[in-house]
């Protein structure tokens, strides 16, 4: 019964609306909430053990029904799923608490307004559960439109959830979140039509099997890669993450790069698997390094910690990106793996530090006063580059060895850059003397969660060491200490914050999205 | 008479593919924000469009049969891309809802 995995983060939603709407204790709601978040656990155990798991809904044969499933491919992504969604329960609990919670003591600089508390945390509370069911289907679907539909699901609750922050600026940057996922999801399903026209069927097992190298499949493959892409927050097609993403309440702020980019790019990496015969990598090959190197320029100018950490998203999508062109689709699903499980964990971090300082700058945080969250800042940091033993060097290495020559010299400079980066940000929350001390309760769980991903990597890798690490961690260290030595290592300079015209900006941003879809139609004529 | 006119090109299909252009242009050049969520439904509903002209066939019958009854598969229409339609129109008045929440709290200062 792997529906069951959707089925009680969906109820309990659904119990806490009813239950909150009939005024119901406050100790319930949390109760119910944190048996929505922790539910899926036991029975993602019972699976895992017996994977792989595979079944159609209600019994239908495949052919008529909806299939799901758990196993190796979709297993880990799972696991990373729960993990986040784990910790971003519990920091929901501490941050939305109406009367002990830490809101209403957070004022987000720059546009200025003060971030308080939602009116109604049961309403934040169901979102969330609703976003954490879309999040496991889409997950475990094996069917293209239903994956469209868990999608939906956990994308309009991102939507509300994103909108509930009181901070200026917000609704616009919810608003241009929704126009683009919105729109890349029509056309996305506009693909599926076009798919279903040519093949005859919606699960992806018997897709292959009827495929025939065609036009029209090949049109819409590139249709539903462009869409994925915008989802995923690729570069150049990027551009509605990092203002959602600093926008945001710390604990949702960790579900969009860690949860919602992660679930297009996994359909991205299937796509490519079961539409191997139709699938032309170079495109993506070129999208892939743009995206790795765009973002992490980007995300070096940045004061903003929270939209440092949006613009590495995008250069880490990169990497899956560039892992999934090189045929590399284990190693480019492990690393999704590796960056939902750091970035979440990540975010959390900065929310943590972020909501005693009050900014979101640099200059006016610190992990000085909180030794157990600095551990696991840094241990964090380290976990996404290509540092063995830790969880993200099995997807850099392993995409690493599929790509050959100057591609792959490329490859690992741009991962050196994200040690670069992550070690200017280390260097930055060390630096600044009177740093308040965070939130024990958050600082004791993100150490948890930075040793439970230390503990990870440590069995994915079984603790190999190779050479090339230390290597690699040198030629970081003696790069951040030139640019350090000559001032490329300072802030820019403050630019007053904007609140852009939200029309204007979804003009643009379609645009661009028209354009790189036009463009990679033409590469297929 | 109509697909004397268009020499039989106007089918479900070439429409939604027009509605999907049309959804897509104004999502670039319209800059006010009602026009825009009207930009998405009409891409919301060139993708129904679509899906229906797969499944339509000319003359064929309702996959509804009376008991003892057989009809050749060709001609019964495909009954499949309705029930998704309207698993998506769904998710289009849910998204269409949001969107105008939110386009209100915009024009009206974040009240």
């Amino acid at each position: 019964m792997i529906p069951l995995l959707v089925a009680i983060p969906l109820a309990a939603a659904f119990a806490l609306s009813l239950l909150e709407a009939l005024k119901a204790r406050r100790s319930v709601l949390r109760l119910l909430f944190l048996a929505g978040i922790l539910g899926p656990w036991p029975l993602f155990a019972v699976y895992a053990a017996h994977m792989p798991w595979s079944e159609v809904a209600g019994g239908w044969a495949r052919i008529s029904g909806i299939e799901v499933g758990l196993d190796e491919v979709n297993v880990l992504l799972v696991l990373a799923e729960l993990i986040v969604f784990t910790a971003v329960g519990l920091h929901a609990l501490r941050y939305f608490h109406p009367t002990r919670g830490l809101l209403p003591a957070y004022k987000a600089e720059g546009v200025g307004a003060p971030g308080q508390a939602p009116r109604t945390p049961g309403g934040v509370y169901s979102l969330i559960l609703l976003a954490h069911a879309g999040a496991l289907g889409a997950l475990i679907s094996r069917d293209l439109f239903n994956f469209y539909v868990y999608l939906e699901l956990a994308s309009v609750a991102g939507f509300i959830l994103v909108a509930s922050s009181r901070e200026k600026g917000t609704k616009e940057a919810a608003y241009e979140f929704l126009m683009m996922w919105v729109t890349a999801s029509f056309v996305f399903l506009f693909a599926i039509a076009i798919i279903y026209a040519h093949t005859g069927y919606l699960n992806l097992a018997l897709i292959e099997e009827h495929l025939e190298v065609e036009r029209g499949v090949e049109i819409a493959l590139w249709v539903a890669i462009v869409s994925l892409l915008v989802k995923g927050g690729v570069f150049p097609l990027h551009f509605w993450a990092p203002a959602v993403t600093a926008k945001s309440y710390p604990p949702i702020a960790a579900l969009i790069p860690a949860v919602l980019a992660m679930l297009p790019m996994y359909r991205l990496a299937l796509l490519s698997t079961y539409f191997g015969e139709v699938f032309d990598a170079d495109p993506l090959l070129v999208i892939g390094f743009a995206s790795l190197l765009a973002g992490l320029a980007l995300a070096f100018r940045e004061r903003d910690v929270l939209r440092l950490l949006a613009f590495c998203t995008v250069a880490q999508m990169g990497v899956v990106v560039i892992g999934v062109a090189a045929g590399n689709v284990p190693d480019a699903l492990g690393h999704l793996f590796a960056h939902s499980l750091v970035k979440g964990g990540l975010v959390l971090a900065a929310g943590a530090l972020i909501v005693r300082a009050g900014s979101r700058r640099f200059d006016a945080i610190s992990y000085r006063g909180s030794p157990a969250l600095a551990a696991a800042v840094l241990a964090l940091s380290l976990s996404l580059g290509p540092v063995q033993p830790l969880v993200g060097s099995v997807g850099v290495f392993g995409i690493a060895d599929a790509l050959s020559g100057p591609l792959r010299l490329l490859f690992l400079a741009g991962n050196v850059g994200v040690l670069v980066l992550y070690l200017r940000l280390n260097h930055q929350l060390l630096t600044k003397a009177d740093g308040e001390r965070a939130d024990t309760r958050l600082s004791i769980l993100l150490f948890v969660y930075a040793a439970a991903a230390v503990g990870v990597g440590l069995y994915l890798t079984g603790g190999q060491f190779g050479l090339l690490t230390p290597g690699l961690a040198l030629l970081a260290a003696v790069a951040y200490g030139m640019m350090h030595l000559l001032g490329a290592t300072r802030l820019p300079a403050e630019r007053p914050e904007k609140v852009r015209d939200p029309g204007v900006a979804v003009n643009v941003f379609a645009g661009v999205y028209l354009a790189v879809l036009v463009l990679l139609l033409l590469h297929t004529l | 008479m109509t697909e004397s006119l268009t020499g039989g090109y106007l089918t479900p299909q070439t429409a939604a593919i027009g509605l999907l252009l049309i959804g897509l242009y104004g999502l670039v050049t319209q800059r006010n924000l009602v026009k825009q969520v009207i930009c998405i439904n009409i891409l919301s509903f060139a993708v129904v469009l679509y899906f229906i002209g797969v499944g339509y066939v000319p003359g064929g019958f309702a996959p509804i049969l009376p008991v003892g009854e057989t009809l050749a598969p060709e001609t019964i229409v495909d009954p499949l891309p309705a029930t998704l339609m309207l698993t998506g129109l769904v998710v289009d008045v849910a998204v269409t809802a949001v969107a105008l929440a939110l386009v209100i709290r915009i024009a009206g200062g974040h009240r």
